[in-house]
Formats: structure tokens, sequence, C-alpha cells
């Protein structure tokens, strides 16, 4: 199924796709970010957001290492931008580990809990896709966790409801300042990509699942507070 | 996006429309009112974005959220 009339480009598509779902993931966000207990639950999100980030970096080698051994247009450009990319998201799971320790959780404390399944499902399905399909999946994740970031307001309204101090907040405010020149970054690349419909469509796909798998992460958060 | 079309978008995205959407997708939303730009943009979903997007769907009717969220802030990494 597809209208090959369509000009629209590939990052306005993939935005206004993701547009559709991002309301359950912004409501329950927002249910996290203004629970009453949010200063109990701030290091549990940080706790979690470290099991998804961790992964980004190798997420991106090996769909790296997929898109040099495959022989397609789409498969070269997306190397070319995983090979620049990768050096701006390495390190960003210390920066998390940094924040908790001002909270008083140490590394080894956090590196010793296993991820949680929800974290297992949002990751993994990216993995998943990689191996078994085509690398370009990736993009549908990246373009999620890149594409709507926290604003410096939000995180400063975060800061006042939780009451730490702003060195717990060094990840927030550094993705808050630098995801925006990636998100654009990223629309750029999308465009220029030469994907199949088939690539197209495995790149909405993964971005909708990311949506709900994301969610379900931060419903597991809620819950424990319940 | 036409004004329009938000309200369109919610007949569109109801259980009993999903697999027309998939059969007739730019039908389905002329039929519903929707503009030819939403129709396209219909057309150019795979069946598998489809079922994803409904699920969602189901998942916000489950936790209560309807509606529009004016900003897109999402507040996680």
């Amino acid at each position: 199924m597809s209208d090959t009339s369509v000009s629209t480009g590939e990052s306005a598509h993939l935005r206004r796709t993701l547009e559709l779902a991002l309301p359950l993931l912004v409501v329950t966000g927002r249910r996290l970010w203004e629970h009453p207990r949010i200063r109990d639950l701030y290091p549990e999100y940080l706790v979690a957001t470290h099991g998804v980030i961790r992964a980004s970096v190798p997420l991106m080698e090996r769909a790296l290492e997929r898109a040099q051994a495959l022989d397609d247009p789409a498969a070269a450009g997306l190397a070319e931008y995983l090979e620049h990319h990768l050096d701006e998201e390495r390190g960003h799971d210390d920066w998390l580990l940094e924040d908790l320790e001002v909270l008083g959780r140490s590394r080894d404390e956090v590196l010793a809990r296993a991820p949680s399944a929800s974290v297992a499902a949002l990751v993994g399905a990216q993995y998943y896709w990689i191996e078994h399909y085509h690398p370009v999946a990736l993009l549908g994740y990246i373009g999620l966790l890149e594409g709507y970031p926290p604003t410096i307001a939000d995180v400063d309204a975060l800061m006042t409801r939780t009451g730490y101090e702003r060195e717990a907040f060094r990840t927030l405010i550094r993705h808050a300042e630098l995801d925006p020149l990636h998100r654009d970054d990223f629309d750029e690349m999308l465009d220029r990509l030469p994907l199949s419909p088939e690539q197209s469509a495995v790149i909405g796909l993964s971005g909708l699942y990311s949506i709900n798998a994301f969610t379900r992460v931060i419903v597991d958060i809620l819950e424990q507070a319940a | 996006m036409a004004k329009s079309d938000a309200k369109v978008l919610a007949k569109l995205l109801k259980a009993e429309t999903k697999g027309k959407l998939k059969q007739s997708p730019t039908d389905t939303v002329k039929e519903a009112g929707g503009s030819d730009e939403l129709a396209a943009f219909f057309a150019r979903l795979s069946d598998d974005q489809i079922e994803t997007l409904f699920m969602t769907c189901g998942e916000m009717t489950k936790m209560g959220i309807t509606g529009k969220v004016d900003d897109a802030t999402v507040c996680f990494l």
C-alpha cells in the first residue's frame, strides 16, 4: 500500500506519523513530572533512562556495522550519518550516572540493577530490526528520542518540584540544549536518504512502537508510586 | 494539516475504521471528509504502522488520555 504521488518529505511524514501517537507519551511523561512524589520518582526515572541510554551507542555501532555490510543506497547514507552521530552520543550514559551520584546513588548500585523488561522491550526491538531486517529501522527510534526534548523551562520546573540541586539535572539540561540541533541534522539527513517504501515504513513503525514502549517504561515508574 | 482534519482524525482512529483504512485509505479518508493531504498521508502508512497507531489509540483510551496535545514537548531524553 503506497501512494507514489505523495511528495511530502520523509522527515515531515515521520514527524506527522509520530505526532499522531505522541499524546500517549507526552501525557504520561507529564503525569510523572507533575507527580506529587516526583522527588522519590526522579532518581528512578534517571535509572530507567540510564538503562535506555547505555544502549544508544552500542545500537548505533551495530547498525553502522550492518549498514556497512549492505549494498544499498539507504544503507550507505545511514552509515555516513551514524559515523558522525555516534560521537555526539558517546558518554551520555556517564552523564546520567553522574547525576545519580549527586542524588546519592552510586555507580555500582545503578549498574548492579537489572534493567526492567520494559526497558529491554524498548531497546531490544531495535536490535531485532537491525539484525534481522535493516538497520535503517533505528532511525525511527532516534527520530523519536532526539526529536522531542524537554525545554530548559521544563527542566527548571522539575528542579523546583523535586527540590534537588541543579547538578542532578545536567543530562536533561544538556539534552534540552543539544537535541534541537541534532533533530535538525536528523531531519536533513532523512530527507536526503534514498529510502524504498519498505524502508520508510519500518522507520515509521519503529518510531510508533517506541512511543508505546517508552510509555510503558514511564508507566512502570508511576506504578512504583501507586 | 488542515484544521478540519483534526475532527476527521477523531472519526478515523476508531476500531471499526481500521480495516477500511488499510484496504482503501484514500477513499476512507475522503468519505470521512478529510483533505487530500490527509488522504495522501494515510495512503503512505503501512498496515503495520496503522496497527501500531491503533494500538496506541487503545492505550490512550485505557489511560484516559484524549484530545490533542498542543505542546509536543516530551519529558524524556
